[in-house]
């Protein structure tokens, strides 16, 4: 039982080496030590204010404190409070311009509020990500969730949120669909909103919107009072970016209204910030603005200076780029990670019981799996066996049918000579004894000459009876199709007739011919001895694939179970078709007649 | 005078027969040969009536002498003797261009006599020579044998392989085997085109 549970240990533990090494860049370790005394619900607080910060400020490290404290939260069963770093760790994302993982977060978040039936949360979330869609050029989906969230915070009355959706959807509709006089209507529902519960920062926001609006419709006077009262706010805040855009946008509508000065004061308060800030892409913008306002004004040593000061940052930004590019591939890998992690976690809240499952699963999977090794090693032994244990008797098979052929072959060359003997010495000795014979007149005519012409033909006759069966002249001249064709002749009586019928033969190994006209030979004795035959029939038939042979006769018959098959010497064809690869079958009843139906494949090794 | 000459491997059965021909003084043995290539070397350029030849002879075989001896028809007449009566080797020596073909063991009246009918001009075989033209042609593909034909009339009325081998008191496997030998021997890809190929043929009448 301890084997998964060490396992279960070595990847968490593995994980969360893992997810040091990410958080490694900034400091959570000297964090946590300086929280490490305070109650937990106050370290949560600190850290997520600390999020917050970060967000604003330094998003990429905002990423890295935020995964580290989800994996403590979800560590804790806190979910509420994962959703919440979750939905902030998003907007991180969505500040570093990874709006595939924002929107990811964003749903993974949503999905947690959902469970846990919080909808201000889940409204929240689907803001942010209309929010996002919008940022991503997808207007339509980023008008149905931001509408959706407006339904939802409506319905429970959050005049907070409120406030920030009727801004979002004020931003859209003034870049999507270009209306202006909605999208003032809308910041100033968002202000009634924010007004309720007194925040101030999103106020500030509404007038900065509004304040631009204005500039865009040529009232000058308006969006420079509209912008000063978010700048008011701003300064008393103490939001040190926002200031940033409200100068900003002071001076370009003092630019447009033709105050050079004032527009390069604004613009000077503006970059004093954002230097201080560290906010390049907006400092770039400022410097190339001054030059121009500077330009105007004629002071062209100036805007050279801004210029150089705008590609300087430029080819800083270039080097920071590139470092950046590397930072980012890694961070890719480890957003990827961070997505696994994220979706981990919410399988655990959503089946928290699945994981003693899984345990179990887990368990039963190693045993299963090492069964399964061992079975498929016995399998496999087995078969290794099997196959070698084949093997050798194919070997033993084979050996066995080499040798019958081999003793076929002699039997048949032993055949052949005697035959050949008989008929060259005996035979022409013979027929040279009938010769001289004949030419003895009949001198004492009492019948002697007659009588010994007479036994030397019988032994004649007997002599070439022998010869043939020992080995056929015509099988060795002819080849087999008309050996078969004389055996017929031969056995032909009165009363068996046998029929030979050959098929496209165009010969074959004087093996094969010698084996296949061995059986006939032995079928056709079987027929006469036994079977009361009328009709035999003798089928040759010669293919591209295959050699055939059927022998039918149409006698008594037999029951194939009950005869004995050695004594009518079945097994002995048997042997011999094996021993030239083919295969022969007995097809018999009593009363029914016989049939040997005999079959050799060819294109296989030649005999 | 009748000229004649003797081939055959065994000095015995040419000693044999020449003693034969000396009693009879019509005949006139103008060349002994054992060897069946010496023979074919000289023989063309003699005047002979009638040659008795062996058929199984080690140097060449009785077909292949046949062949040499035999130049048209105004060549001599050409007797096979021998100690084999099987009918597709006295086939093969009528289909080369012998005259005639007798055994070795027949009486001496009766080896004259088939001598006298060959100078007559007749062909003398101890089969008839229809079946001896017959005997040795091969066979023409896409010809049924009779077991098959009976089996292919019964598929063609739709019995199944089992249905056949128990009507015809055989194994599926015999009927198996005579179908598939009737594709290969028609060389059609299945029983149905079987089936109308043989109805074209009207073997299934």
């Amino acid at each position: 039982m301890r084997r998964p549970f060490y396992i279960k240990q070595l990847f968490s533990t593995l994980s969360l080496w893992l997810l040091y090494q990410f958080v490694s860049a900034y400091n959570i370790d000297s964090l946590m030590t300086s929280l490490g005394q305070i109650p937990f619900d106050d370290q949560h607080k600190k850290i997520e204010a600390e999020l917050v910060r970060l967000r604003d400020s330094n998003p990429k490290d905002g990423i890295e404190l935020g995964n580290y404290w989800i994996n403590v939260l979800e560590g804790k069963k806190e979910t509420q409070r994962v959703a919440d770093v979750i939905l902030i760790v998003a907007n991180s994302y969505y500040r570093t311009g990874n709006y595939a993982l924002c929107l990811q977060y964003d749903q993974t978040a949503r999905n947690l509020y959902r469970q846990l039936g919080n909808e201000r949360g889940e409204a929240i979330a689907i803001r942010d990500m209309g929010f996002t869609y919008r940022k991503m050029g997808q207007n339509q989906d980023a008008y149905n969730y931001i509408e959706l969230s407006i339904k939802t915070f409506e319905k429970i009355g959050d005049h907070l949120e409120l406030a920030a959706s009727y801004n979002h959807m004020g931003n859209l509709i003034e870049d999507w669909k270009n209306d202006l006089v909605l999208a003032e209507a809308l910041y100033r529902k968002s202000i009634i909103h924010a007004e309720k519960e007194n925040n101030k920062q999103s106020i500030s926001y509404s007038y900065e919107f509004i304040g631009v609006l204005k500039r865009k419709q040529g009232e000058n006077d308006s969006a420079v009072i509209y912008l000063n009262k978010s700048l008011e706010i701003r300064k008393e805040l103490d939001l040190k970016f926002p200031m940033v855009l409200s100068y900003a946008h002071l001076a370009e509508v003092m630019d447009k209204k033709g105050n050079l000065i004032e527009a390069k004061n604004y613009y000077n308060k503006a970059l004093e910030i954002s230097l201080a800030i560290n906010y390049h892409d907006y400092t770039k913008f400022i410097y190339g603005n001054l030059s121009k306002i500077h330009q105007k004004r004629g002071n062209l040593d100036s805007a050279i200076t801004y210029l150089e000061l705008q590609k300087e940052l430029q080819d800083s930004l270039f080097n920071l780029q590139k470092t950046k590019e590397f930072a980012e591939i890694k961070a890719k890998y480890e957003d990827e990670l961070k997505e696994e992690k994220i979706r981990t976690l919410n399988n655990q809240i959503e089946l928290d019981e699945q994981k003693n499952r899984n345990r179990i699963y887990l368990f039963t999977t190693i045993i299963a799996i090492l069964g399964a090794i061992v079975l498929i090693g016995i399998i496999i032994a087995i078969v290794i066996y099997n196959k070698n244990q084949r093997m050798a008797n194919k070997e033993k098979i084979n050996q066995e049918r080499l040798r019958n052929k081999m003793i076929i072959e002699a039997e048949e060359k032993e055949r052949t000579r005697i035959a050949k003997d008989l008929h060259d010495s005996l035979g022409q000795m013979l027929a040279a004894l009938k010769m001289n014979l004949n030419s003895l007149s009949s001198a004492n005519g009492n019948g002697q000459f007659e009588k010994t012409t007479k036994i030397l033909d019988d032994t004649i006759t007997e002599m070439r009876s022998i010869s043939h069966a020992m080995m056929p002249e015509s099988l060795i001249k002819n080849g087999l199709a008309k050996a078969l064709i004389d055996i017929s002749n031969h056995v032909d009586t009165q009363h068996t007739k046998v029929n030979v019928q050959v098929e496209n033969w165009k010969g074959w190994s004087r093996t094969g011919e010698y084996v296949l006209y061995r059986v006939v030979q032995e079928l056709l004795n079987n027929t006469l001895k036994h079977a009361h035959a009328q009709k035999v029939t003798i089928e040759l038939n010669q293919f591209d694939d295959e050699i055939n042979l059927i022998y039918e006769d149409d006698g008594k018959g037999f029951n194939l179970d009950e005869s004995k098959s050695d004594g009518i010497g079945l097994k002995n064809m048997i042997n011999r078709i094996t021993s030239i690869n083919g295969h022969i079958e007995f097809d018999s009843k009593s009363g029914s007649g016989f049939t040997a139906i005999i079959s050799i494949p060819l294109k296989q090794e030649k005999l | 005078m009748i000229k004649i000459a003797l081939i055959d491997d065994h000095p015995i059965i040419t000693d044999g027969l020449s003693k034969v021909f000396n009693e009879h003084p019509e005949f006139d043995v103008v060349g002994v040969y054992n060897s069946p290539v010496k023979a074919s070397e000289e023989l063309p350029t003699k005047e002979v009536d009638v040659i008795l030849s062996d058929v199984s002879m080690p140097e060449m075989s009785g077909y292949e002498l046949i062949q040499k001896l035999k130049k048209g028809k105004t060549g001599p007449k050409v007797i096979m003797l021998s100690m084999f009566l099987e009918k597709s080797i006295i086939a093969s020596c009528y289909q080369m261009g012998a005259d005639g073909y007798t055994s070795k063991s027949e009486s001496t009246d009766k080896i004259l006599a088939t001598i006298q009918d060959v100078l007559d001009g007749k062909k003398v075989f101890p089969f008839p020579l229809k079946e001896l033209e017959a005997s040795n042609k091969d066979n023409k593909g896409g010809i049924l044998s009779g077991r098959e034909i009976e089996i292919l009339k019964l598929v063609a009325d739709g019995f199944s392989s089992k249905q056949v081998a128990d009507k015809l008191f055989l194994s599926e496997l015999t009927v198996n085997t005579h179908r598939r030998n009737m594709l290969k021997k028609t060389n059609q890809p299945n029983v149905a085109a079987l089936v109308s190929y043989a109805k074209q043929n009207q073997w299934l009448v």
